[in-house]
């Protein structure tokens, strides 16, 4: 049996650097967002959202500078939107695109966890948000096909009829209750009840 | 043809006591355990044993890559391979690694505004006063109003980045809370910068004057600024000193900073 060399430890990764740009920026005017990393991201790796006009090395003296941060390396994209058009029938353009930027720190940065507790998220009025959000939805569902109308059993009830109806059930028990009394008119008040049954749905 | 015939029965002779002198060797039951290695003494392909050297020759590769190799023969492989039957380590999940200590200076910590929530919340973000006024602005030095921009370069990132957050979570309202926040912060940048712009341009007007002038030597040898007697004779000399304190009046003890901070402001204003 051959014995195994153990593996090499994996060390904290190095600044490869090794110089910086040379022309000074007194007042730069970007804005430059720092971007929750995906589930799984390494914590050595930190997304931006940077100008268009950003390069890599922008980015990697600007961290430097301005927020003390060392990098190894950075990567970038470019998030191009789908073209859109203006209002409904107007011309069709395509949206300014995002320029991201992800840079391998040297120092590893874990995000807080991501707020999911109601409780925790009312600074910001979540319920009302979300509701809010749900019916903007569903009114432009409706506008993108407005031929197609939505079946009536696909609607909610309103709170008016679901109270009607839940008092014609109450006077319908109370009836049938009588009938049973009398021992001798339960098939007329069935049918009755079958008729009333029929036209409140009918009215739904 | 007849030495041919003649010599047949005594090459066949000559083949059959070599094969049985190996046959002895497969008896052994030890041996028939291991690969069995290639036991015919004279090559049984001869025909790939022919050299073609001529040009334009057929290639006298092997064709057959497998060639020799028997699961039933337990012949093994033809080639040595480059791994071994050791177990591989695994690797650990993400879940038994021990947690990551983040550094509480790091210098990403500067992009949230609130380090819990990441977000700040619009009533939080509602916290603030106007912007800086151009009036108040300049009375600051160089120095100070650099300062000033840096701040509010940090701001709005972190402005930009509790948007981020707010948007991409989901979390909620106050999009028009922060939108105001930047406002105030936009403000005060464009009031630095139009602070800078009215200070160039008194340079400007300063080093125009200062060509005419025989009190001010531009020519960077010896001393800059050599007043006159403060009493002096001459009509036209002190007209032209009279023209002077009118125009410093207004600029006021500046003056000496003006050229260093308008050649600052120059170099931005290109980038």
């Amino acid at each position: 049996m051959l014995s195994i060399k153990p593996l090499p430890r994996i060390t904290e990764p190095v600044q490869r650097w090794k110089r910086f740009g040379e022309k000074q920026l007194f007042l730069p005017n970007h804005v430059v967002a720092l971007l929750r990393p995906k589930p799984k991201q390494s914590p050595h790796l930190a997304t931006f959202a940077v100008p268009l006009q950003f390069n890599k090395l922008d980015l990697r003296d600007y961290l430097h500078h301005a927020y003390d941060v060392e990098t190894t390396a950075i990567r970038s994209f470019i998030n191009q939107p789908k073209p859109e058009r203006k209002n409904k029938n107007g011309p069709w353009y395509r949206p300014r695109a995002q320029k991201m930027m992800i840079a391998e720190l040297v120092k590893p940065f874990v995000w807080p966890e991501p707020l999911k507790e109601a409780e925790e998220l009312k600074q910001w009025d979540h319920e009302m948000f979300q509701k809010l959000q749900k019916e903007r939805r569903a009114q432009a569902k409706k506008q993108k096909n407005p031929k197609k109308v939505p079946l009536r059993r696909a609607l909610a009830v309103p709170d008016d009829q679901k109270s009607l109806s839940e008092q014609a059930k109450e006077l319908l028990r109370q009836a049938k209750a009588e009938a049973k009394a009398r021992g001798e008119k339960v098939k007329e008040v069935e049918v009755e009840k079958k008729k009333e049954t029929k036209l409140d749905s009918g009215d739904i | 043809m007849a030495s041919s015939a003649s010599i047949r029965p005594s090459l066949g002779a000559a083949f059959t006591r070599l094969t049985s002198s190996n046959t002895t060797s497969r008896r052994i039951p030890l041996l028939l355990l291991l690969p069995i290695q290639q036991t015919a003494p004279l090559s049984t392909t001869s025909s790939l044993l022919k050299r073609h050297t001529y040009p334009g020759a057929r290639s006298n590769k092997d064709m057959s890559k497998n060639r020799g190799q028997s699961a039933l023969r337990r012949t093994g492989l033809r080639w040595r391979l480059s791994m071994s039957d050791e177990p591989l380590p695994k690797p650990k999940r993400r879940e038994e690694l021990p947690p990551i200590e983040v550094d509480p200076d790091h210098g990403l910590w500067d992009f949230f505004p609130n380090r819990e929530t990441v977000a700040a919340a619009p009533e939080d973000d509602m916290k603030h006063g106007r912007a800086w006024m151009v009036e108040e602005l300049r009375g600051k030095s160089w120095e100070d109003l650099h300062k000033l921009w840096w701040v509010c370069v940090k701001e709005r990132n972190r402005i930009a980045t509790a948007a981020w957050e707010r948007e991409r979570g989901k979390m909620g309202f106050g999009k028009s809370e922060a939108q105001g926040r930047d406002r105030e912060v936009r403000i005060t940048m464009r009031g630095i910068k139009h602070v800078l712009t009215e200070r160039f341009y008194a340079w400007e007007d300063a080093v125009k004057l200062a060509e005419n002038d025989p009190e001010v030597n531009l020519s960077g040898k010896g001393k800059a600024f050599t007043p006159k007697e403060y009493l002096e004779e001459e009509e036209g000399v002190a007209v032209e000193e009279v023209g002077l304190k009118d125009f410093r009046g207004p600029v006021g003890g500046e003056a000496a900073e003006v050229p260093s901070e308008g050649k600052a402001q120059g170099e931005a204003a290109r980038l």
